[in-house]
């Protein structure tokens, strides 16, 4: 690094890098590259191949296509632990210690080139026994560098959030790297915490260090970072300074969908009430949130569904996460009525998804109710909650890829079995366009095929509930579209739509309501046409990005 | 019914060679189970290769020290065998190809082309007469507290416990090193371990070679203690005994094995001893319980000893609660 020529070279650079997984590009990247110790970030939104293209460049991931080199050396398709060894060293998206170690093993563990690891001498104890005690030594300087220094012999999974992280950057330091690469650094941190490892950041870059982080937070990635680039759908659509990137009108489009003008009747021509009501609910009310009685409020509504008539999913102050003591989403109420297409939009790590799982019974709920109809399911098991009318559509792998279609279908009616070639006939007139693909495997299918196959089986079972994931997640523009039509088509038949979406716009644009979430809670919530044209949306989803962008 | 006599064959067993041979191998079983988490099926082909390696080359001429020489070579080069192409491979497959590469190893011994060396279905026997001659034990009966045992058995037991204090001595230091780290964060979270730079797919063959190489000392032990061997004892049955001995002692613990064959083989002994006294008394009384279902049902008792461990204690009987609930909670 003494040279300018050194210096000014990239460390980290990235050309025609592709990988596809079955018949969807998870990654296309034309050329990417870091500069030498700067703080770099990799922002996009869900799906847009992030942490795909983290595992590909260090080793965890095959790639299709393509070419990298770190500091100089081509390191294309080398495996995972001599990239590590050669200075480029990851973390990984949720935080991973070693259970049952504790912090200073934890730290131990990432020192490289320890003559005690050889399986030789591991037993001579003599041999490695001074290496050991210089490794501890800078383990404890790094402990109490970031704070840890009395944790040290503490069991490492007792730490919090933060404490992991921070646990994280000290073990990988440890490693002696000259790049970071970090998956979401500040997932999971508190808000007290999160400077703490901002600065620490800042201060490894001042040091010479290079780090290329992925993060959601848009404060944390305008404020840190030096320069940033942004994929979406796989491929990079923009690159600068942080200022340059927020004010790139393809960077809010991919946030926030396509900001082509929506039509106001849009939104009235959805919530029509359906006189041909074939399945599921038997009470189909007229549209639900119009009118003033659904004005905007930071609080939910005491009902949400403005017809008056009982909403048939009621979700009441529940909490749940993944973690005993660190809920997702806290305290949160919601509710949705036959027709109607309620949306649940919000940042990366609001806790949508999760929303979606605790009704779904994937996910525990540790507090509140919920029901459905006149039935509390929150205490039952995932597949009983199917037959109280409930269905569900996750966000990926929503397929069995080696089943066909109609088996596929056929899945769905599980429940019912005498009905379900009666609930196959009726979903195909909703998605004609399966009945080509009956005998194909779900997955010889392209994405939004998928989407719609998945989307139909649950129907099979004929639902007065669905819970959609994400469904245009990952989808050409056309598919979303029809992914898009679907869902209303659904919503006309009188199921109720409790929809999670990355594409806000075109979501809200379909929706009767819609709740946006922000840290596990609800931050807002409005109809959908409300919602599309508010400013607070797009902040809530860019952060002070927009102030940033705007201002310069 | 003669109690004492029960337990004295009981305590015979759990002091005696077989007991030992088992513990020797458990420790090798439970450095690829318990501590690298690498479920390996074919745990048996292990002491096959040992113990063949041994009788084969003495039945050829070669003597006792080449013997364990091959034995110890053939162990290493099946584990490499199995290990290169499957350690990459998830659990289940693992399982499932190392419990076919053990069984393949079984049926090529038995098998009559390679009868002209392996014996085929009759095996190989009288290769350890050279192992007795060293025996500097004169031959007389010593009395180990309540148990009698002949110069002949008291030297293999000699040997074969000091081998079993030796690996267990050697685990101890390599668990406890650096080496044994990396072993332990390569089964909570491979991906991380590699993030660092370490090799993990070296790593879990060293592990499989080692532990190999213990379970064909088990193999020695066992086919000089009965001077025969045979295909089918090392039968994928076999290796089921030694996974319920790494179970019902705890896995990731250095001597817990140990204390797993000895409660182990007193079990067997023990319901063995209750069991065939029921038989008598039953056939007195014209019963339709005789010795053939007795020795079935010991088995039947293990295995439900096993369940009940399995169920109640699943950290097995002598790793604590405490350490046992830490790790669940970590990982669930």
């Amino acid at each position: 690094m003494t040279t300018a020529g050194r210096a000014a070279a990239p460390i980290l650079e990235l050309t025609g890098i592709r990988r596809a997984f079955g018949g969807v590009t998870a990654v296309d990247v034309d050329h990417i590259a870091v500069a030498r110790a700067t703080l770099t970030a990799l922002i996009g939104p869900n799906g847009a191949g992030k942490s795909t293209l983290f595992n590909i460049i260090t080793g965890f991931e095959k790639h299709d296509a393509g070419s990298w080199s770190f500091d100089g050396n081509d390191i294309t398709g080398m495996r995972a632990h001599r990239i590590a060894r050669l200075g480029m060293v990851r973390s990984f998206q949720l935080t991973r210690l070693i259970p049952g170690s504790t912090v200073l093993d934890n730290m131990l563990l990432a020192a490289t080139g320890q003559k005690g690891e050889r399986l030789g001498l591991a037993g001579l104890r003599g041999v490695w026994r001074s290496q050991e005690r210089s490794n501890i030594e800078r383990a404890e300087s790094l402990l109490e560098r970031f704070r840890l220094a009395d944790k040290r012999n503490d069991d490492a999974s007792g730490l919090s959030g933060g404490q992991r992280r921070l646990l994280e950057v000290a073990r990988s330091l440890m490693a002696e790297p000259r790049a970071l690469l970090l998956d979401e650094p500040l997932a999971g941190v508190n808000p007290a915490l999160r400077e703490t490892v901002m600065e620490h950041l800042v201060s490894l870059r001042d040091e010479g260090l290079t780090i290329l982080f992925i993060e959601h937070d848009m404060d944390a990635v305008m404020g840190l970072s030096d320069h940033v680039v942004c994929l979406a759908a796989g491929r990079r659509i923009s690159q600068g300074t942080p200022a340059e990137v927020s004010a790139d009108p393809r960077v809010v489009e991919a946030y926030l969908g396509q900001g082509h003008a929506v039509p106001d009747e849009a939104v009235a021509v959805h919530p029509d009430p359906s006189p041909d009501v074939p399945t599921g609910s038997s009470q189909c009310e007229a549209s639900p949130a119009q009118g003033p009685a659904a004005a905007m409020t930071d609080r939910p509504p005491a009902s949400a569904t403005a017809s008056g008539a009982s909403p048939l999913l009621v979700v009441d102050g529940i909490t749940a996460g993944y973690t005993p003591g660190s809920p997702i989403v806290r305290d949160l109420s919601a509710e949705v009525g036959a027709g109607e297409i309620v949306a649940i939009i919000g940042a990366n790590g609001a806790g949508k998804s999760t929303l979606l799982k605790s009704v779904a019974g994937v996910v525990g709920v540790s507090d509140g109710t919920i029901r459905i109809g006149d039935v509390r399911v929150d205490r039952m098991p995932a597949h009983q909650r199917v037959s109280m009318g409930l269905g569900y559509v996750p966000q990926s792998q929503n397929v069995f890829p080696s089943l066909t279609v109609l088996e596929n279908l056929r899945m769905g009616g599980y429940n019912r079995p005498k009905q379900v070639n009666d609930g196959i006939e009726s979903v195909l007139e909703v998605f004609p366009e399966l009945k080509a693909f009956l005998t194909k495997t779900a997955g010889s299918l392209s994405g939004g095929q998928r989407q719609a196959v998945a989307m139909a089986r649950a129907l099979v079972g004929a639902p007065s509930i669905l819970l959609l994931d994400e469904p245009s997640a990952g989808l050409s523009p056309t598919a979303q579209e029809s992914a898009f039509e679907h869902v209303r088509t659904v919503a006309r038949t009188g199921v109720g739509v409790f929809i999670v979406e990355q594409n806000a716009r075109e979501c809200l644009a379909i929706s009767g309501r819609a709740y946006v979430l922000e840290q596990g809670r609800v931050a807002l919530t409005g109809t959908g046409h409300e919602l599309l044209h508010d400013e607070r949306v797009i902040d809530l989803y860019l952060g002070s990005m927009r102030a940033g962008g705007s201002a310069d | 019914m003669d109690v004492l006599s029960i337990l004295l064959d009981a305590l015979r067993t759990a002091i005696g060679p077989t007991c030992a041979a088992y513990a020797l191998g458990a420790l090798g079983l439970n450095l690829q189970f318990g501590y690298a988490g690498l479920i390996n099926l074919g745990f048996a082909g292990s002491l096959a290769a040992g113990a063949y390696g041994l009788a084969i080359t003495v039945g050829a001429g070669g003597g006792l020290w080449l013997g364990l020489l091959v034995a110890l070579v053939a162990s290493c080069a099946f584990s490499l065998l199995v290990a290169l192409p499957t350690v990459r491979l998830r659990a289940d497959y693992l399982a499932m190809t190392t419990i076919a590469a053990a069984e393949i190893l079984r049926l090529i011994l038995r098998s009559s082309w390679a009868a002209p060396v392996t014996g085929g279905v009759y095996g190989k026997q009288r290769f350890a007469d050279e192992f007795y001659a060293l025996n500097p034990f004169p031959a007389a009966n010593y009395a180990l507290g309540p148990v009698v045992v002949s110069g002949r058995s008291l030297w293999l037991m000699v040997v074969a416990w000091v081998l079993v204090a030796l690996a267990a001595a050697a685990l101890w230091l390599i668990v406890r090193s650096p080496w044994g780290r990396v072993v332990t964060a390569i089964r909570e979270d491979e991906a991380l371990a590699t993030s660092f730079g370490k090799n993990a797919f070296a790593v879990k063959v060293q592990v499989m070679v080692v532990g190999g190489v213990l379970g064909a000392l088990a193999g020695v032990v066992l086919a000089v203690d009965q001077q025969n061997v045979n295909p089918d004892n090392f039968a994928a049955s076999t290796t089921f005994f030694f996974f319920a001995i790494v179970i019902l002692g705890g896995r990731a613990r250095v001597a817990t094995p140990i204390a797993g064959a000895i409660v182990f083989w007193l079990i067997l002994s023990l319901s063995d001893g209750v069991l065939r006294e029921a038989a008598d008394l039953s056939a007195a009384a014209g019963g339709w319980f005789g010795q053939e279902q007795a020795g079935a049902a010991r088995y039947v008792l293990v295995g439900l000893a096993l369940i009940l461990v399995i169920v109640f204690r699943p950290q097995g009987f002598f790793v604590s609660r405490r350490r046992a609930s830490r790790m669940e909670e970590v990982t669930a």
